[in-house]
């Protein structure tokens, strides 16, 4: 199951970016709404711009580093491929405006995303040649290398979101419109990869090698007619901007943020509806195949030859063979990739035992990814007044496929307009390392056992939240002010124009 | 107060959190290293060579049908010469001669003269005869002189001439009555000059005669003479009465013998004036005799200056000679005073040298016969009178000659032929040829026995093998135009070729000499050549690989300043190396290969040693009917290794010898074969 999912993570691009945990549930945060349209979004405008960046590895640090032999490591900690995904998201930009009720949003996101599985065979040649599970030489050893694959993607998804909201601010829904755009990127597919040694005498053997691999892009390399060899898929030949063949499909999301009590929020949000998987022709598909049997030199001498001549002919024929069976000349083919939606589903439920400070549960789910999960989590956020988020979790994988981790996220605003955020869902393993820096660099990089990978998260915006701050400010200042009233006979003129300024200004009054 | 509450609770679990998220479990990245230990097995290559292949025929290495390799030398015209080394004839001098005029003879002369009684009494006075005529009367005696000249008639035959011989006789009949005696000159009657004088006495009467001869040498008669009685006497008849008759006469007659003129004007009668046979001597100035001579191209040329008063007619003739099937004969006409040139052709023509009684041998006959002819008027002549001739033979070239050419040694130039095989030239120890042979393939169109002292010796390092074989009489035709073919041979019944030929070898030297008519008491004298006669003889060897070869090798410097180690990246170790080899092979041949590793003193710091080659198995006649195997590996690890990777030198020794150690003639063939497959096996660590 596993490895099923490598090999469709390797072959299916998706777009990621719009799942983040780390913004999701962060007040005021454009990644927030994003997610969950029908979240409060706390501002009149907003523009920000955020990115994302996750890279995983399919083995723990603790297994790599266990020695430092880290190919010995590897391949005794694990009987799969080693794989390498990566993922770089940009919010560019994201805005958001509220007039009344309606709050309306728009942004895009840029993807990039990369990965690359190198098969175990691969891995187990390198390191032990063709020596069979005790070390001793195989003569009809077979490798097959065809896990290995390489992937790269650049997608973006441009949406339109609008929200209403409703009951007194008490239901809020959200919907989007979401366009997905496959820019560019490349596959790279072995079909075959392999090394194969026979021996049939007892002595001697026969080594062949094939490969067979698939190489597509889109959008990546201009005169794709004319590419026909692997060193033309190089920079002069590039395209990367001139977006002749973009492939596009439309999902639509939504959101619902209910409070039936002033301190219970229910959160659902769903995504990637109606966006399932498309495919397309790449726009340069091309295969190199080949084989190469390494039998040595073959030399049988005839009348009229020049022994030596001969010889030295038969010999660099035979490294012409050797390599030059290896070619890197490229022939046309056709080639399909896929571009997945993803899917993902919030669920949350949140108790506020502050006015924006809450405890929650947190169900989120992603599929129709090559990265798929669902964790439940344990989440909390704290409103330290307006100037700093801080927000945190711990997830618990429902999966087998995924681990648990812990979500860090703080945000907080460095002037009235300008706030930033950043989060980590691998707080455990950023906090462990930076740990390790701080005792003894010298020693080292330190890193937890458990580590696969890297999450962070940060963005920044320019946010005029709405007036509910000003009006709370305000309330707070009647507050203080009926308190003081109450202690005093009666107002001075001054200050029941305020009180009576302020009611009228007061949304309670609606 | 509760949120106060709950927000420093939260703070406080998530202050914690963080700081219990710190993981004790952790690893740390410090030489981290990737370390790969891959063994791999490589096939190298596979190589079947057949020695047909790797030994092709060339000018000194050939296979017969049979595919058993045979080294050959041929050198074309090892020796050779043709007739013109033998004999030649000599450049012909021009030859001159004269036929000289002499003195000519003359055909004797006669005139008749009568001189009456009456003319002489009137001439001397006495007319008492006179006057008696026609009586008996006694008859007066007389005793004149100077009576007078009568006659000055001529010869007829010539008008002048002198002569060298010869004598004129008067004869005196006396029809007088009365003996008379005369004294006569004979006189030039044009001058009156007395040319010769005569005495005739006693001419008895009535019919009585008297003669006198006179020599006529170094006199000369004119056209015209007359007889002047210079005296005249008689007793008369006394008294006695004789009959007088004045018409009585007195008769002269004149007559020559034996007349030769030196200078004439004269009529020449039609007369031989030479025959004669002349030899022209073709001798060599040697011991050879030349018996027959046909020329294929030959003229004689000749040039006749005369000064004769009379053509000439000359007969050439060659005696014994025959051109198809005529002898040689040619008849010239020499106009008088004239230069005559021409030419005689000899093509074809077998001329017989043996016929001068003097020389039976190397003499052209030449037989001159010239003849006056006479016109039939007088002419003038000379006895200084001649014919000089000049002959030459010009553009000799015969077809055959035959004779006793003699005795004669030619040399056969010195000559060196290279003996060096390219694959056995670094060879040490030697490789034996068990039937070698030399053959002199002889083709001889000369009909003499010549006789083949052939010098032969193969060389090493300056060290000569001498063949010592025997000395051979060359084929040579017996009937004259034919050739004839044989072939000389040495081998190893016959000589020490097998010396000669074991190798390797640098060189053959060849020499000799060719003796002719080395001996006359067995194979006579009778040679002959002909114009395309030549002798030849081309030099074969043939050294069949049937051998016997042990303890060869050599040796060769495979690779200098190597520095393996620089080639493998430091990150990489060789940890061991094998190097598997499989051969088979069905030359005859064992071959061991030690590999010698040197480091930058020289200093051997490893060895291996690879046994190449199984021989294949050989039959009775040598012949290889079951290939050989071998399989070897060759494992290099630890200490060896590192020695051959940092080794400076490789030096490879090769050593060979042919099956069952040598002892056992074997057969180097064409089908011969040999397969080697190489593959290597090699463990590396690689830390990156």
């Amino acid at each position: 199951m596993k490895r099923y999912i490598i090999l469709f993570a390797l072959f299916s691009i998706t777009q990621l970016g719009a799942q983040n945990i780390s913004t999701f549930g962060l007040l005021g945060n454009a990644g927030n709404l994003i997610q969950n349209p029908g979240a409060d979004p706390l501002t009149k405008f907003q523009l920000s711009f955020g990115a994302q960046g996750t890279l995983g590895i399919s083995a723990t640090a603790g297994e790599l580093f266990s020695s430092n032999d880290v190919l010995g490591n590897l391949l005794a900690a694990s009987t799969e491929d080693f794989s390498l995904n990566g993922l770089a998201g940009l919010n560019l930009p994201h805005i958001g405006f509220k007039i009344g009720d309606h709050y309306f949003f728009s942004g895009i996101n840029i993807d990039v995303d990369f990965g690359l599985v190198i098969d175990r065979d691969l891995l187990l040649f390198a390191r032990n040649g063709m020596a069979d599970a005790n070390g001793g030489l195989d003569l009809n050893y077979a490798g097959d290398f065809s896990n290995s694959g390489a992937r790269l993607s650049v997608s973006s998804r441009s949406y339109f979101g609008y929200q209403r909201a409703l009951l007194n601010n008490t239901l809020r829904l959200g919907i989007t419109y979401n366009n997905h755009n496959y820019l560019a990127g490349l596959d790279v597919s072995a079909n075959t990869l392999g090394l194969n040694s026979s021996n049939s005498t007892g002595a001697f053997n026969e080594v062949t090698a094939q490969y067979d691999i698939d190489i597509a892009s889109t959008n990546l390399f201009s005169s794709t007619s004319s590419i026909d060899s692997l060193t033309d898929l190089n920079y002069s030949n590039r395209m990367l901007g001139d977006l002749t063949s973009v492939e596009s499909r439309n999902s639509l999301g939504f959101g619902v943020t209910y409070k039936p009590l002033k301190a219970l929020e229910l959160q659902l949000s769903m995504s990637g509806i109606g966006g399932t998987f498309m495919s397309f022709d790449s726009q340069l598909a091309k295969n190199m195949s080949g084989s190469s049997t390494i039998n040595g030199f073959n030399y049988t001498s005839a009348q009229g030859d020049t022994i030596s001549n001969e010889l030295s002919n038969a010999i660099d024929q035979f490294t012409d063979e050797a390599t030059g069976g290896i070619t890197t000349a490229l022939s046309n083919s056709s080639y399909t990739q896929t571009f997945n939606i993803a899917k993902s589903a919030n669920a949350a439920v949140n108790y506020y035992f502050d006015k924006r400070s809450y405890l929650g549960v947190h169900y989120t789910s992603r599929s129709n990814t090559y990265s798929d999960f669902q964790y439940v989590g344990l989440n909390s956020m704290v409103w330290v007044g307006k100037y700093l988020q801080l927000k945190g979790g711990y997830y618990l994988s429902m999966d087998e496929l995924n681990d648990d981790f812990m979500n860090v996220a703080l945000q907080f605003r460095v002037t009235p307009l300008l706030q930033i955020y950043l989060g980590t869902n691998t707080m455990s393993d950023i906090a462990t390392a930076l740990g390790g820096v701080s005792n003894s660099f010298a020693d080292g990089l330190t890193l937890a056992s458990a580590t696969k990978g890297v999450n962070v998260s940060a963005g920044i915006s320019f946010t005029s939240f709405d007036k509910r701050f000003k009006l709370e400010k305000e309330a707070r200042k009647l507050k203080r002010a009926e308190a003081k009233a109450a202690q005093a006979t009666s107002l001075s003129p001054a200050d029941q124009q305020k009180v009576d300024s302020a009611a009228a200004n007061s949304s309670t009054k609606k | 107060m509760t949120t106060k509450i709950m927000k420093n609770l939260f703070l406080v679990c998530l202050t914690g959190l963080v700081a219990m998220s710190c993981q004790k479990d952790t690893v740390t990245l410090d030489n981290v290293d990737i370390i790969a230990m891959p063994v791999l097995a490589i096939p190298l290559g596979e190589m079947t060579l057949t020695l047909g292949h790797l030994l092709v025929p060339d000018d000194s290495l050939i296979f017969e049908d049979n595919m058993d390799y045979k080294l050959i030398v041929v050198q074309d015209s090892v020796f050779g010469f043709n007739v013109n080394d033998l004999i030649s004839l000599p450049v012909q001098s021009p030859s001159n001669s004269s036929i000289s005029m002499g003195t000519i003879p003359v055909a004797n002369v006669s005139i008749n003269q009568d001189i009456p009684l009456g003319t002489v009494a009137a001439d001397a006075g006495l007319t008492t005869i006179n006057t008696a005529h026609g009586s008996n009367a006694p008859f007066p005696s007389l005793n004149e002189t100077n009576i007078g000249t009568y006659g000055g008639s001529g010869f007829g035959s010539f008008s002048s001439a002198s002569f060298s011989n010869g004598s004129m006789t008067i004869s005196l009949t006396n029809d007088w009555p009365v003996a008379v005696s005369l004294g006569i000159d004979l006189v030039n009657s044009s001058t009156g000059s007395t040319i010769a004088s005569y005495t005739l006495n006693n001419a008895s009467a009535n019919g009585g005669t008297a003669s006198d001869t006179e020599s006529l040498i170094n006199k000369t008669l004119p056209s015209t003479v007359g007889f002047k009685i210079t005296s005249l006497t008689s007793p008369g008849s006394g008294s006695t009465f004789v009959g007088i008759d004045t018409t009585d006469a007195l008769t002269l007659d004149i007559s020559s013998a034996d007349l030769e003129v030196y200078n004439a004007v004269t009529e020449i009668s039609t007369q031989d004036i030479s025959n004669d046979t002349q030899y022209i001597d073709l001798g060599t100035g040697g011991s050879e005799e030349l018996r027959e001579l046909l020329f294929s191209t030959a003229s004689f040329d000749y040039e006749f200056t005369s000064t004769l008063a009379e053509t000439l007619e000359l007969t050439l003739g060659f005696p014994g000679s025959d051109q198809n099937g005529v002898e040689v004969d040619t008849t010239i006409t020499i106009t008088a005073g004239a230069t005559t040139i021409g030419s005689i052709n000899l093509d074809n023509a077998i001329l017989d040298l043996t016929t001068d009684p003097a020389q039976n041998h190397s003499k052209l006959p030449i037989s001159v016969t010239a003849t006056l002819i006479s016109s039939g008027a007088q002419v003038s002549i000379d006895s200084s009178d001649a014919l000089n001739m000049t002959f030459e033979m010009t553009n000799l070239q015969f077809g055959h000659i035959l004779g006793y050419f003699g005795t004669q040694q030619i040399v056969i130039d010195p000559g060196s032929v290279p003996l060096s095989v390219e694959f056995l030239d670094d060879l040490n120890g030697q490789i034996s040829f068990a039937e070698p042979s030399i053959s002199m393939e002889i083709t001889n169109s000369i009909g003499l026995p010549i006789e083949l002292a052939l010098d032969f010796s193969s060389y090493s390092a300056g060290n000569g093998f001498a063949l010592n074989g025997p000395d051979y009489v060359l084929p040579y035709p017996t009937i004259i135009g034919n050739t004839e073919t044989g072939t000389l041979i040495f081998d190893n019944t016959n000589s020490q070729i097998v010396d000669v030929f074991t190798l390797p070898k640098d060189s053959i030297v060849y020499g000799g000499a060719v003796n002719i008519n080395h001996d006359t008491s067995s194979f006579g004298t009778s040679n002959f050549v002909t114009n395309s006669s030549s002798i030849s003889g081309d030099l074969l060897m043939e050294l069949p690989f049937m051998i016997t070869a042990s303890a060869l090798s050599f040796g060769d410097t495979l690779a200098q300043d190597l520095d393996l180690l620089s080639y493998i990246p430091n990150e990489v170790e060789i940890k061991a190396l094998r190097v598997l080899m499989a051969t088979s092979t069905t030359l005859p041949l064992n071959a061991t290969i030690v590999l010698r590793f040197y480091d930058d003193a020289w200093n051997e710091i490893h060895s291996e040693s690879i046994d190449l080659l199984q021989s294949g198995i050989p039959n009775m006649n040598g012949i290889v009917t079951a290939p050989g195997y071998s399989s070897i590996s060759v494992d290099i690890s630890g200490a060896d290794l590192t020695d051959v990777l940092s080794a400076q030198s490789i030096l490879a020794e090769v050593l060979m010898e042919t099956y069952n150690g040598g002892t056992e003639p074997v057969k180097l063939r064409t089908d011969a074969t040999m397969g080697i497959t190489v593959g290597i096996q090699v463990e590396v660590t690689a830390i990156i």
